[in-house]
Formats: C-alpha cells, sequence, structure tokens
C-alpha cells in the first residue's frame, strides 16, 4: 500500500473577476455606449443638421427649424429605436428562458408573421387604413398569430412543442404574405421593405402611445425575473419550489407577446434582434446570470443593437439610405456577425433534451406506414401528371409513355414530367437533409436552412438575377449550389473550435444564415423594384420552366448520398443522445458528423439549386416522421423521404393548378399544405 | 456477461495530468485495473474521480500520461471500434431518448459490433438477450424509454454496457437511483463479472461500505491526488478517512467477513445515546 503525504490542492484557484464587478462592468459600457451611438445618432439624417448645429442649439445659438428637425424627426427615430430595441431583447431573454430553447424568439411565436401578414393582406386587398388603424391592425395580426400557436400548442403543455406550433405557424403566414406580395405586386409595393422594418417615423405619436406599454411590460418580466431563475431548472424542481409554472409560463408569454407587438406596430418586424440581444448577452457574460440582471441588458443588448445597425448604415451610406433601407436588414447583418463572433468562444453546456417523438412501432406497423405513405406518393406523382393548366386523362399519360401521343400533348407533358420529379426529387433530398441535421444538432428547431446552406444559394442566386437578369437557369443552379457550398464550408469552419459543438453549430448557423438573409433582403430592397417578384418567386421555390437536364444534380446527389446517410443511421441513433454514449460505443463523432453534415448540405445545395429555396419540408418531414414510427432511424429515414417526397409533390400541383394559367410557387404551398397536417400532428401527440 | 468475454484485459493509466480548460482537476495520478478485479474509485466531490474514470474511457483527453492495455498496448491510439469492443464506461449522466424501445437501447451495445448494412450481428441477440436478464430489464423490453423511472433507466443503460461486451467496465456511481434491492443485485453482479468472467472493473463509488464490501483495490482521491491505494483494510482507515474527508470516521472490521465498516460521526452522534429530555425526570 501507497499512502501520499502531499494533500496540496490540485491547480490555482478560478481566477474570474467576480459576479458583482462583472455585471456592473456589462451595465457601464453598455450605457457608455448607448449614450455614445445616440448622440452620434442625433447628428445623422437627410437634413443638412449636423453636430455642430445641435451644440450650439444646446447653448442656445441654433439656427432656424434646428429644433424643428431635432422634435419632428431625429428624436422620433432615436425614441423608436429605443423602445423597439428594449421590446425585442426583453422579449427574446424571456421567450428563450421559457423554451429553454437558445432559438426561441418572439417571431417563434408568430407575433412578427402575423403583424406582417395583417398589414400586407390589408394592402393587397385595397382596405386602405390611415396611420393608427394600421398600426393597431399590425398590433392585431401579432396579437392574434400568437393566441393562435399557444391553442394549437395545446395552452401551456410545454416549451417545445410550442416553439415548434410557433415556427410552423410562422412560417405558414410567411408564405401567404409572400404569395399576397407576388400575386397583388401593384398593390403590395413598398411593403416587402415595411417587412424588414424601419425606423422611420413620421412623428412622436407612435412613441409616446407605445412606449409606455413596453416600459410597463418589460418592468413586469423584469419583477418575474426570480420566478423565470427557478424555471430553469425544470418544471418539477420549479413546482417544488413553489413556483406556479403554468401561471407564470402564461403571463410572461403574454408579456413577451404585448412587448413584440408594439415592436411590430412601431417598427415593422425588425429581425433578429429578439434572437440575437439575450444571446449576445448570455455568451459575452457565460457564467449563469438572474434574470433580474439578464432581462434589463438583454434589452440594453437590444437597444445598441437597433441604434448601432441605424448609425452604422447612416454612417455608410448617407442620410438617404436610413430612409429606403430597412433597419432590421442592418440589424440583422450586424447581430449576426456579433453572434457568430461570440458563439465561437461557446462552451457545451447542459445536454440538450430529446427531439419529440410519438410512440415506437413494431416492424410490422412500420411497414405499413410506409406502404400507405409510398401508396400516397404514387398517387400524388400521378396527380401531378395529370394536373395543370392543361388536364390529361390517364389513358394519354400512357400513350405517352408509349410516345403515340398527339404534338399537343407530348408538348404538355414533356414539359411537365421534369417539374413533378424535380419536386418530388427535392422534397426528399430535403427531407434526407432535414432528418440528419436535426440528429446532429440535437435541436427540434433545426432545419436545412440552419446550416447556412438555403441562404447562401439564396445569395447567390438572387446577387445573378440582379447583376445578369436575362441568366439561364442552368447559370443559376450552377451559381446557387456554388454559394450554397460554400457558405457550409463557411459555417462548418467557424463552428469548428477542437471539434464541433451541437450548440455552437446551431448558433454559428443561424447567425451565418440570418446574416445571409438579410443581404439577400438588401439586395432586393436596394436594387430595381420590378426584381422583386422575380427573386421572391425564385426564394419561394418554384418547379417554373425546369428542364429534365436541371434535375440530374440532385438526383445523382440523392443516388449516392442517400445510401450513405443510410449507413450511418445507427450512428444517427446515438448522435442524437449526447457526446457520450456514441464515443462509449465507438462512433468517430466528428468524422460521422463531417460526413453527414457535409452530405445533407450537398443534397440541400443541389435541392435548391433544382427548384430555388423550399423552406418547412425539411423541418417537418423528419418530425412527421418520427410521430409517425418512432425515433430509430432505421425506421425514420425510408418514411421520412417518401414523405418529403409527397408533401412538395402535392404542393407543386397544387400550385400549378388551384390558379391556373398564374402559378404559385411550390415552396408556399408547401408551407400551406404542411402546416395544418404538422400542427395536428403535434396536437394529436400532446402529453 | 455471455462467454465469449474476450480474454483478460486490464487497463492501466499512469502519470496522467488532467483538467478543464486549463484548470487542472487531476495531478499525477496512476491506477491500474487489473483483469478479475474490482478497482473501487472513491473520494470527495469534486476530487476528480469521475474525470479519471472519464480518461480511461477516453472521453476525456489527458493533458499528459498514457493509458495502456494489461499486455501493454497503447489504448489512446486504437481505432474507436476496437476500443468501444474492449472497454466501456456507465456513464453518470444517463441520456432519456424519446420514441425508442428499451430493447432498442440495449441493442445500441451491439454497435460497434455491427456491419454498416446489416441490423444484427452474430452474437446480439443473445448478448442483448443476456443483458437484459442480469439486470433485470427483461420484462421492461417493449416500453418506451421514456417512460421509466430512474432506477429502471439506470439499469437499462447498465444493460447496454453490458451488451457491449468488453474486458473493461467502468462504472460511475451505478447505485444512485438504485433500490436496495438493486444495489445489492449490481454490486454482486459486478462482481461476477470479474470472478467468472475476468473483467476489469473500475467503479466510482460514493457509499464506503459498498467499496468495502465489492473491491480489492480501493483507490482515494483526495483533490486531484491518489492519496493512497491498496486492499480495502489499508485504505479505509480512519486516520485518511477523517482527514481525506474533512469529517470525524470510525470504522470496525467485521469479525466473521473481515469487512470495513465506515462510521461517519455527525454532530449529533451523541444524541442516540442519551435519554430523550422529555422523557426524563
Amino acid at each position: 500500500m501507497i499512502i501520499e503525504r502531499t494533500a496540496e490542492r490540485a491547480g490555482a484557484p478560478v481566477t474570474a473577476p467576480p459576479y458583482r464587478a462583472r455585471v456592473g462592468a456589462a451595465y457601464a459600457v453598455g450605457l457608455v455606449l448607448l449614450v455614445v451611438l445616440a448622440a452620434v445618432h442625433l447628428t445623422q439624417g437627410t437634413s443638412s443638421v449636423g453636430a455642430l448645429d445641435l451644440v450650439k442649439m444646446i447653448t442656445g445659438h441654433e439656427a432656424d427649424g434646428v429644433q424643428a428637425v431635432l422634435v419632428a424627426s431625429r428624436l422620433p427615430r432615436l425614441l423608436a429605436g429605443l423602445v423597439v430595441g428594449v421590446a425585442l431583447g426583453v422579449a427574446g431573454a424571456a421567450l428563450q428562458s421559457l423554451a429553454r430553447n437558445p432559438l426561441a424568439s418572439p417571431d417563434t411565436l408568430a407575433v412578427n408573421a402575423g403583424a406582417y401578414f395583417a398589414v400586407v393582406a390589408a394592402a393587397a386587398f385595397g382596405v386602405s387604413l390611415p396611420v393608427l388603424p394600421a398600426g393597431g391592425l399590425a398590433f392585431l395580426g401579432g396579437l392574434a398569430a400568437a393566441g393562435l400557436v399557444t391553442l394549437l400548442a395545446g395552452g401551456a403543455s410545454g416549451p417545445t412543442r410550442l416553439i415548434l406550433a410557433g415556427s410552423a405557424t410562422a412560417l405558414a403566414l410567411n408564405s401567404l404574405t409572400t404569395l399576397l406580395l407576388i400575386l397583388r405586386e401593384q398593390a403590395t409595393m413598398g411593403l416587402f421593405a415595411w417587412g424588414n422594418g424601419t425606423l422611420v417615423q413620421a412623428d412622436l405619436s407612435g412613441v409616446t402611445q407605445l412606449g409606455p406599454v413596453v416600459a410597463v411590460a418589460a418592468a413586469a418580466i423584469v419583477l418575474f425575473g426570480r420566478r423565470l431563475d427557478i424555471l430553469t431548472l425544470g418544471d418539477d424542481t420549479a413546482l417544488t419550489l413553489g413556483v406556479p409554472v403554468r401561471r407564470t409560463r402564461l403571463l410572461v408569454t403574454g408579456l413577451a407577446v404585448l412587448l413584440a407587438a408594439a415592436s411590430v406596430t412601431l417598427a415593422g418586424p425588425i429581425g433578429f434582434v429578439g434572437l440575437c440581444g439575450p444571446l449576445i448577452v448570455r455568451l459575452a457574460l457565460p457564467r449563469a446570470l438572474r434574470h433580474r440582471v439578464l432581462l434589463p441588458l438583454s434589452g440594453l443588448a437590444g437597444v445598441l443593437m437597433v441604434l448601432g445597425a441605424d448609425v452604422l448604415l447612416r454612417a455608410l451610406l448617407g442620410g438617404q439610405a436610413g430612409v429606403e433601407v430597412p433597419t432590421g436588414v442592418v440589424t440583422t447583418i450586424v447581430g449576426a456577425a456579433v453572434l457568430v463572433g461570440l458563439a465561437r468562444r461557446h462552451r457545451e453546456g447542459r445536454p440538450s433534451r430529446g427531439t419529440p417523438s410519438g410512440r415506437p412501432r413494431t416492424r410490422r406497423e412500420a411497414a405499413i406506414v410506409l406502404t400507405v405513405v409510398s401508396a400516397l406518393l404514387v398517387g400524388a406523382i400521378l396527380l401531378g401528371m395529370l394536373a395543370g393548366d392543361t388536364w390529361v386523362l390517364t389513358g394519354d399519360l400512357a400513350n405517352w409513355l408509349g410516345g403515340r401521343t398527339g404534338p399537343a400533348l407530348t408538348f404538355v407533358l414533356d414539359q411537365r414530367y421534369p417539374r413533378v420529379l424535380a419536386a418530388v426529387l427535392s422534397g426528399a433530398a430535403l427531407a434526407v437533409a432535414g432528418t440528419v441535421i436535426q440528429a446532429v444538432c440535437r435541436n427540434p428547431l433545426a432545419e436545412p436552412g440552419i446550416l447556412g446552406v438555403t441562404a447562401g444559394a439564396g445569395v447567390g442566386a438572387v446577387g445573378l438575377l440582379t447583376l445578369a437578369p436575362l441568366a439561364g437557369v442552368w447559370l443559376m443552379s450552377t451559381v446557387a449550389g456554388g454559394a450554397a457550398l460554400v457558405t457550409f464550408a463557411l459555417v462548418y469552419f467557424l463552428a469548428w473550435k477542437r471539434g464541433i459543438g451541437s450548440e455552437r453549430l446551431v448558433l454559428v448557423g443561424v447567425g451565418v444564415s440570418a446574416g445571409a438573409t438579410a443581404v439577400i433582403d438588401m439586395i432586393i430592397v436596394a436594387t430595381d423594384p420590378w426584381n422583386t417578384g422575380k427573386a421572391l418567386t425564385w426564394l419561394s421555390g418554384s418547379t417554373y420552366g425546369r428542364t429534365a437536364a436541371q434535375i440530374i444534380p440532385v438526383a445523382v446527389a440523392l443516388a449516392l448520398l442517400t445510401p450513405l446517410v443510410w449507413l450511418v443511421r445507427r450512428d444517427l441513433d446515438l448522435l442524437r443522445l449526447d457526446d457520450d454514449t456514441p464515443r462509449v460505443l465507438g462512433v468517430r463523432l466528428e468524422r460521422v458528423r463531417l460526413l453527414a453534415l457535409a452530405g445533407s448540405a450537398l443534397l440541400i445545395s443541389t435541392a435548391v439549386g433544382a427548384v430555388g429555396v423550399i423552406g418547412f419540408v425539411g423541418l417537418v418531414a423528419p418530425h412527421a416522421a418520427r410521430a409517425l414510427v418512432g425515433a430509430k432511424h432505421t425506421r425514420v429515414l425510408p418514411v421520412a423521404v417518401v414523405l418529403g417526397a409527397l408533401l412538395v409533390s402535392l404542393a407543386d400541383t397544387l400550385g400549378r393548378t388551384v390558379i391556373a394559367p398564374a402559378q404559385i410557387p411550390a415552396g408556399l404551398v408547401t408551407a400551406l399544405v404542411g402546416t395544418p397536417y404538422f400542427v395536428w400532428l403535434l396536437w394529436r401527440s400532446r402529453a | 456477461m455471455s462467454p465469449s468475454t474476450p480474454a483478460a484485459a486490464g487497463l492501466l493509466g499512469s502519470g496522467l495530468h488532467l483538467g478543464y480548460h486549463g484548470t487542472p482537476v487531476v495531478v499525477d495520478a496512476s491506477i491500474e485495473l487489473a483483469p478479475a478485479q474490482v478497482t473501487a474509485l472513491v473520494g470527495p466531490n469534486g476530487s476528480g474521480k469521475s474525470t479519471l474514470l472519464r480518461t480511461l474511457a477516453r472521453l476525456h483527453k489527458p493533458s499528459a500520461g498514457d493509458v495502456r492495455f494489461a499486455d501493454g498496448s497503447p489504448a489512446l491510439t486504437l481505432s474507436s471500434t476496437e476500443f468501444a469492443r474492449r472497454v466501456t464506461l456507465l456513464a453518470q449522466s444517463r441520456p432519456v431518448p424519446t420514441g425508442v424501445r428499451v430493447r432498442d437501447v440495449v441493442a445500441y451495445g451491439r454497435h460497434p459490433y455491427r456491419g454498416r448494412w446489416r441490423d444484427s450481428d452474430v452474437d446480439g441477440t443473445r448478448a442483448v438477450a443476456h443483458a437484459m436478464a442480469v439486470t433485470g430489464t427483461a420484462g421492461l423490453a417493449e416500453r418506451c424509454v421514456d417512460e421509466l423511472s430512474g432506477g429502471e433507466l439506470q439499469r437499462v443503460w447498465l444493460a447496454t454496457c453490458l451488451a457491449q461486451d468488453t474486458g473493461v467496465l467502468l462504472l460511475d456511481e451505478p447505485t444512485t437511483y438504485l433500490d436496495l434491492r438493486y444495489q445489492v443485485e449490481i454490486l454482486d453482479l459486478t462482481r461476477e463479472l470479474a470472478d467468472d468472467h475476468g473483467v476489469a472493473v473500475g467503479v466510482v463509488l460514493h457509499d464506503l461500505d459498498q467499496a468495502a464490501h465489492i473491491a480489492d483495490t480501493v483507490v482515494l482521491l483526495d483533490s486531484g491526488r491518489v492519496r493512497a491505494h491498496g486492499t480495502p483494510a489499508e485504505v479505509l482507515t480512519e486516520e485518511l478517512l477523517t482527514e481525506v474527508y474533512g469529517l470525524r470516521i470510525t470504522t470496525t472490521i467485521d469479525p466473521f467477513t473481515g469487512q470495513v465498516h465506515t462510521w461517519p460521526v455527525g454532530r449529533h452522534a451523541e444524541r442516540v445515546r442519551r435519554t430523550p429530555r422529555w422523557e426524563g425526570n
């Protein structure tokens, strides 16, 4: 036996500054920045009033009109930025805590989507409203959407269900909005910019009306701070400690929705602040923060993001750009950069909780499910061939296959089959990618867009549309696919730090794709407004004018990569648990992760190259498959593939047929068709 | 464990320095898990027991030091699959996967033996059935994992480890959450794996009596250093334990079994012997 006589402690004590000092420093830095930004902000604008004039005014030597400019234009804009920043920052922080998900934000409850939809719908159907009721409309739209989401999710049943229902609803509402923007281009012109949020204010009335609402609601949430601290420990612990879990969740959600609705009313849907502001605070001060500190700091971070973006925009592009370029676009770009930078410092923390799933099924039950959805897919493909602006008979289809149809019918069907195939194949590809990404990211909100691939493709395509409006479809697919892969490489590179952490990957991915999306919006807004429709159509995912040759990449990718994913199906089962279990069981974690993600990126980029951006299917198909057959990837993968193909195929057929000869992009119909089904699945699987 | 267990494969860590993000947690620790022996790691919270165990399972990369198998072959450079066939760990945090059955989770243990395409391996069915039988989880086979109690879940994950059929078994606090019966059964099972199948077992335990009961060798850790190692009677002494735990601990040797019993002396230890105040007159 050996006994060591030295009992000195290993290592020095941790030398981080104490909690109070760090929080104090954060407040100090934030407030100083705020004052500086506010001061600079006031000197910027379209009129020639500069810093010197303002100083003169304070010292009593004002020139004519300086005060008028200040009160009528500069101050309202500054105050709007303050109010919006606080509202979004606090609302986002509260919702992230309630949902225990860093991806939650005011828009995960569809508040922004609802408001935007209400405003666009009113304009599209020619209901002209004076300024104030228009604001009220956005407010009501936002509240109604959030109410709908809460109802669909089954009240206070659980955070994951709530954000899933919210995301689906937001996607569907955004699709409807885009649909209106495309179909009623003239009536809704200029609203695309509103849809990205702007701080332009006509006068002080908006701020004076909504400022107090925001102040009261934000203060109320901060008062709930201690309960939120306890809620983060889990429902059971919170109940044991005497916190009324359901009531607190409902009240705080309500207050956050109120804040988000106020913000959307004042400035339109300013993206990303609600998501990114709180995240920045959490990442910059990584030790656990009490909510009474976190919430005000998040509000401060929100204000800094909004004002900083506004100052930056006008400093770089001049005062006029401040009127034309939506503030939301710039906040997103600035916020995305900060988020990515901070996410690289992020250490993996608590283990993520699993994605929701239905009961596991026996092999026979799973086989039945697969057979049924496959039969439905065959039916959908058949329907896709028959339906369209010209209806075809089944007999004609047989004749066409045998090469015995007349020239007119041959022409119609020759045009049609690539579209049907494009829809089926990209649906399948996106479903595979979505399944893989949800397993690797361990986040039920993860979807193909999270790797930045979709948004990257969008940047490539929209950029090309702008530079060379007459570019052929082939060139488009190539550029989009290439841009997609470059973006994925960027995300992977940025998320790498002694291995890929799931949480870090998600954060970086969200940052990069939000940034890329903002770039897309910027390009659309800053260039010829008549290109908006064209760009939006591409971004919405359309099979229009596809030729057989264009489908080859996605077909090849599916043929090669699906078997590859199948080979790692059991590794995915383990990967979705945590980092330890797969390693104990001999999975080469980083290699499988890179393989799976790169495969998904390739699938997504080819799919996007073939049909443009089709969201939703990659999020929903895996969830639906899990609800049907349980969570084993051996079962989930085939069902998800067929469901994805089925969903996009049906959507495409509907989009081509319902308002023929006009067409609705498949991506939009996908969300519209998919949401009710998805929400029903969520509803059915309530605990 | 099934009879196909590979021949004796102990694990030897030497000169290990371990830390998190630059903060050292374990300093210059050496530990031997001999074949057919149970080695218990004991020590106060934060003394580095789990980190040491995780390092042996290759879940934590040592900043210095080496891990080898008993035959001298290096363990840190072995291929992942091959390592997973020889060493497994029951981790302290056990994930609760949704949407899978108990049978599926236990079958995870066969992962390192399965081909890419096929869904089962030659010994798989037998190993899974055996693992479920000895952990008392056979009756749960078709249940959903997210419906289980904490103790049941723990036994399911232990069954997964057993299905992995390794020569080295590392257990991080295997008896927490378990009722008395399963605590004893798991300790007995561990003993049998070592005695009958030559498995080298490394186990982190908080209960010193359990450690004394089951272990051939006890390793006492204190603030990241191996303070003592040897037989239970050598290590679990009043002097050492009292110093390391910062609490008076008395020990007795059972005259019949020769086993060590520890008795922590709390501040109210005297109370039981006193006549309750309200009874006296």
